[in-house]
């Protein structure tokens, strides 16, 4: 069985041309991690040349870690003098003045309100918001139990679980997490390799009447699915985490900086509602396997399509149809209150950030499930589905079920 | 290509897809002018072409003409209630004023395009933009053709690779170039046709929907290519796009026949196709990069080629951001040439694939030389740049004077405005008086509430816009209307629009939805519909089942909009009360009720009647007679189960007033 599971994978996943693409498109998922870098980043040298220097220089290491009082105060004995000095447009637009950290007012004002004030007041304020939602939650327990509304009940009790408790007590530079979370183009790459790669799985037996003869074997039935279905569910874990890796690692050294690792996810604005309680770091690695989760589903679907025919072509049509309709729909209801229609997509588990910035349920006979619990619970049973019918679809010979009639292949 | 693959039933597919797809998913780029048709056409029947000394006095003229004649409409309608002017003089007066103002609306949609025209008369005419803009003003890649090219040319060399009859045909007398070049010249032929009926077909559907006059015109006439530097008129850029779209396809289905005799495998060949269109249309931010780019993809959407070079200005740093940048002659040109070499390069190899010994000495392809070819190909295009709610039968009463309140048997909900930092619907218990938050959600980030509701019975209804903050800017992400249940304050989303420009999308399938969200007042639903009132003086009507939008009534003084579940009542410019009915789509004129403003109640019409001293009066709904309520002029009134309020024009001081005029009561401040 173990060889069996080695011939296939090297059969349809050691490829010369699938090498090459895999190593085209890392190469372009690098080049787009460093312009995403040079485009949004506020210390790019394209977007503000003297920003990083200063940022990386002396300031952060001034500012960062836990927000006490005298960093504080520090920073705004910095940082009120430039704010009433811009504050109505009238000061030096002079671009050299060396009384200035940038060589100018305006842009010293900006370069530490968007670097430090503003992510330290929201990291500093959390608790504080945390804190509101916690005691409104509380409040709704008593309100809703009052009211019979059990189902409320419990989703306010969970919530108050989750943000107990909840604070950010020190600044890190979050920009490369915050670019990282949102980042999605080696998905599509992912997605484009896997619709390739498994195009053949089923596919080149057919195309040279091999299937037939395989079934006459010893281990042509089941068995051969089965290695296929594993050789192909190891190659797209493979990728996924190949894809993931060159994410971190170019998102890492384009930013320069691991910063926030330790940070709660909550650090990020976008995942203010989170219900997750876990570092970015780890969120890092949860995220990835959630997405391979979701390139596992998304594949059982392609290989499941390929099933019926003796081609490649009409296969990869309707697989590309397919995801691109998966795709439309999860963008459709991407930042929607319509969670059901979010949870179903087995997409979202690929572009998976919306389910996890909010604290979002879903309704399962009363119960309130997280809308990531549910996702990947209805994600797993898609697959579950796609597999159960790739066992059922496949071609049987007729010591396997005697006296029924074989299914004819669709010719292209 | 056509009965052995069955190319005829993909080709058929392909075009009554796409048909439907145009009829049913189609929208006007600039509703407005769909919306006010015959008053829009009126002006533009003066003044299309270029702008003239005329047309600038015309704008001028018909601006002063049309608001003296609603200030003087305003001032006869007042004369006259006040008695100042007979009725006979009246009716000689109205007419002609009336007449000014039939085409306001058709006047403001031609006054945005006189402002546009007005930065740049010289390439800028006035033409009705719908039909041109729908048929050049987009960059979308047409996946159905993508698709349909990929299925029809693909197996025009691969069957044959992967049956093993390719051997064969070498050996036959006109098996070798004869029958490439028959092929390639078919699939050739089969996608000019194709491609030009796949134009045909939109540019037909554009003129029959909303025409396409005056092709004459500069291309700068319309917005999207206002910045262009190409001196073209609207139908020359038509043919020239039409035919950089053809070669762009043949260029393209080059690509897709050289894969195939190259990797001579199906999936290899799709895969190599998809990427070379998928990845550059996908990969940059910056929409222009796609146009600088060797490969078919810029030639198969083409317009880009049009459009001028576009900035943004960044409201914090000032800076001018890039959004398109031009695409010069000489660089269309180079691309154009590249591309033709491409397309005689993929011929001769295509070709030389189809040589048999017997002709010429055979080269061996070996692997390692296709590996580096694909590879350059490769580095070539993708590294060379950068359900329906349960509302009840007994619909309460919406007036759009009373926005921010609402009550039920248990409760009244209203917007609590003391934290102007924090306003919020709250209700108050009528039991306990207890003030709790309507939105019982504690998680409020990225999230604010619009400060009105609408009631009906035991649901109330609250609008929210959500952020979104991928990025360093916090944008608008999506609004909703929920409906809350306070029998069990259960939220329920009743409508979405997604208002996000910028999303961090992951293709950008999905963009945002046609839906001006800016300066909505307030909104009322019912079974089937979603009401939204803009600016107080129009309204929207969403359709629950299918998003369809449309106006159904605009109105040219802001005041009170009322709503009882059927009817729809309005004020027009002669202070006449018009009643809306939502069902046959027809509307009345209440008779003799003359009003500066009303409230409407479950049994009467609470007037402010302009023809007796601005007193209040009542209409009774059922048997329409009408009493006075009080003799006492008032500016406003809204009224709750129980009283009549309203600000004195005495003393500009506010009352209560029972319903049947008794108890007059002065309110201290907070009494309300």
């Amino acid at each position: 069985m173990v060889r069996l599971f080695f011939f296939e994978f090297r059969k349809h996943f050691m490829k010369k041309s699938l090498i090459i693409v895999m190593i085209c498109f890392s190469l372009l998922n690098v080049a787009k991690i460093y312009s995403e870098y040079h485009e949004k980043s506020l210390l790019s040298s394209s977007a503000n040349p003297d920003w990083h220097e200063l940022y990386w220089g002396e300031l952060y290491e001034k500012f960062k870690g836990v927000m006490t009082k005298q960093k504080i105060e520090s920073l705004m004995s910095i940082y009120q003098p430039l704010e009433q000095q811009t504050a109505d447009k009238t000061a030096s637009t002079e671009s050299n003045n060396p009384n200035t950290y940038t060589g100018n007012l305006y842009n010293d004002h900006l370069f530490f309100k968007w670097n430090f004030v503003d992510p330290m007041e929201y990291s500093y304020m959390y608790q504080q918001y945390a804190n509101d939602v916690v005691k409104n939650a509380n409040e709704n327990l008593s309100f809703f139990e009052s009211l019979g509304n059990d189902y409320e009940y419990k989703k306010n009790s969970i919530i108050l679980d989750r943000f107990q408790g909840r604070s950010i007590d020190s600044f890190s530079y979050t920009e490369m997490f915050q670019y990282y979370i949102h980042y999605d183009f080696s998905a599509f790459l992912v997605i484009l390799i896997c619709l390739y790669a498994l195009m053949s799985v089923f596919v080149t037996e057919k195309e040279t009447e091999m299937d037939v003869l395989l079934l006459t074997t010893k281990a042509g039935g089941q068995k051969t699915i089965f290695a296929k279905l594993f050789s192909a569910s190891i190659f797209v874990c493979a990728v996924s985490f190949w894809f993931g890796l060159i994410d971190f690692i170019a998102f890492a050294s384009s930013f320069g900086s691991l910063e926030a690792k330790f940070s709660p996810i909550y650090a990020i604005e976008n995942f203010a509602d989170t219900a997750l309680n876990i570092s970015l770091g780890e969120y890092a690695l949860i995220s990835l396997m959630v997405k391979t989760i979701g390139f596992l589903i998304v594949s059982y679907l392609f290989l499941f399509v390929s099933l019926f025919f003796k081609n490649a072509l009409l296969p990869f049509i309707i697989s590309l149809f397919f995801a691109f309709g998966l795709i439309y729909f999860q963008e459709a209801y991407m930042g929607s209150e319509r969670i059901i229609l979010k949870v179903i997509n087995p997409f979202s588990l690929v572009v998976h950030r919306m389910l996890f910035s909010g604290t979002e349920f879903v309704n399962i006979f009363g119960f309130p499930m997280l809308s990531y619990t549910a996702a990947i619970c209805f994600g797993i049973i898609c697959g579950g589905i796609f597999l159960l019918a790739i066992f059922i679809f496949q071609r049987k010979n007729t010591i396997y079920r005697i006296g029924v009639k074989q299914r004819g292949d669709m010719v292209v | 290509m056509f009965y052995y693959q069955k190319g005829w039933l993909w080709v058929s597919l392909y075009f009554s897809f796409s048909l439907a797809f145009l009829f049913i998913f189609d929208t006007p780029k600039n509703p407005e002018i769909v919306m006010n048709t015959s008053d829009y056409h009126y002006y533009l029947d003066l003044v299309h072409g270029p702008h003239t000394e005329e047309t600038e006095q015309l704008f001028k003229n018909e601006a002063a003409k049309i608001s003296e004649a609603q200030v003087a409409l305003t001032k006869i309608y007042d004369d006259y209630y006040d008695g100042h002017i007979s009725e006979k003089e009246l009716q000689d007066s109205i007419p002609s004023l009336e007449k000014i103002i039939e085409n306001e609306q058709g006047f403001k949609v031609i006054f945005d395009q006189y402002m546009y025209v007005r930065e740049n008369p010289d390439n800028r005419y006035y033409l009705a933009t719908n039909g041109w803009d729908g048929l050049l003003s987009t960059e979308q890649l047409d996946f159905g053709l993508l698709l349909l090219l990929l299925l029809l040319v693909t197996p025009v060399f691969c069957a044959e690779f992967s049956s093993d009859m390719h051997s064969l045909h070498l050996t036959l007398r006109k098996g070798t170039r004869e029958h490439a070049i028959t092929k390639m010249l078919l699939v050739l032929l089969v996608v000019i046709v194709i491609s030009i009926l796949s134009v045909m077909m939109r540019y037909g559907f554009y003129e029959m929907r909303y025409g396409l006059d005056h092709g004459d015109y500069p291309l700068q006439s319309l917005s999207y290519f206002g910045t262009s530097l190409k001196k073209l008129s609207l139908s020359s850029t038509f043919l020239w796009s039409t035919s950089l779209k053809l070669f762009g396809n043949l260029i393209f289905v080059m690509f897709i026949m050289l894969f195939s005799v190259w990797t001579r495998k199906y999936a290899l060949t799709l895969f190599s196709s998809t990427i070379i269109i998928l990845l550059p249309y996908f990969l940059f931010n910056l929409e222009s990069s796609k146009y600088f780019m060797p490969g078919p993809l810029g030639f198969m959407l083409s317009t880009g080629f049009f459009r001028g070079s576009e900035y943004e200005q960044d409201t914090f740093t000032d800076q001018m951001n890039v959004l398109f940048n031009e695409v010069p002659m000489m660089t269309i040109l180079l691309l154009l040439s590249v591309n033709l070499c491409i397309g005689i390069f993929a011929w001769i190899v295509i070709l030389h694939r189809h040589t048999n010994v017997w002709r010429t000495r055979k080269v061996r392809y070996n692997l390692k030389a296709s590996s580096s070819i694909f590879m350059f190909f490769l580095l070539v295009f993708l590294m060379g740049c950068n359900p329906e709610s349960d509302v009840s039968k007994e619909h309460s009463i919406f007036n759009s004077i009373s926005r921010q309140s609402f009550e039920n048997e248990f409760y009244d909900f209203y917007i609590d405005e003391t934290d102007l930092d924090h306003t919020r619907p709250v209700f108050k218990n009528k039991k306990t008086g207890e003030i709790k938050d309507l939105i019982r959600n504690p998680l409020s980030s990225l999230t604010s509430v619009e400060p009105y509701i609408y009631g009906n019975d035991s649901y109330v209804y609250y609008m929210k816009m959500d952020y979104d903050k991928s990025g360093f800017y916090q944008l608008y992400n999506r609004l909703s209307l929920i409906e809350v249940d306070t029998t069990t304050f259960d939220e329920k989303v009743i409508y979405e629009q997604n208002t996000n420009t910028d999303r961090d999308t992951f293709l950008g399938l999905h963009t945002t939805d046609d839906i001006d969200f800016l300066g909505i007042t307030s909104v009322f639903v019912d079974k089937e519909h979603i009401y939204l009132v803009v600016d107080d003086n129009q309204i929207r009507r969403i359709s629950r089942l299918t998003g369809k939008t449309d106006t159904i009534i605009q109105t040219s003084i802001s005041n009170n909009i009322a709503y009882d579940g059927r009817y729809i009542y309005y004020p027009n410019e002669a202070y006449q009360i018009i009643k809306y009915d939502t069902q046959t789509e027809k509307e009345i004129t209440i008779p003799e009720i003359i009003s500066t403003q009303f409230f409407l109640t479950e049994s009467e019409l609470f007037y402010i009647n302009r023809q007796d001293n601005y007193s209040i009066y009542a209409m009774n709904l059922s048997h329409s007679n009408i009493r006075k309520v009080m003799d006492k002029p008032v500016w406003s009134i809204t009224c709750d189960n129980d009283y009549i309020y309203y600000e004195s024009k005495i003393d500009n001081k506010s009352y209560r007033v029972d319903k049947d005029g008794q108890n007059d009561t002065l309110l201290m401040n907070g009494d309300e």
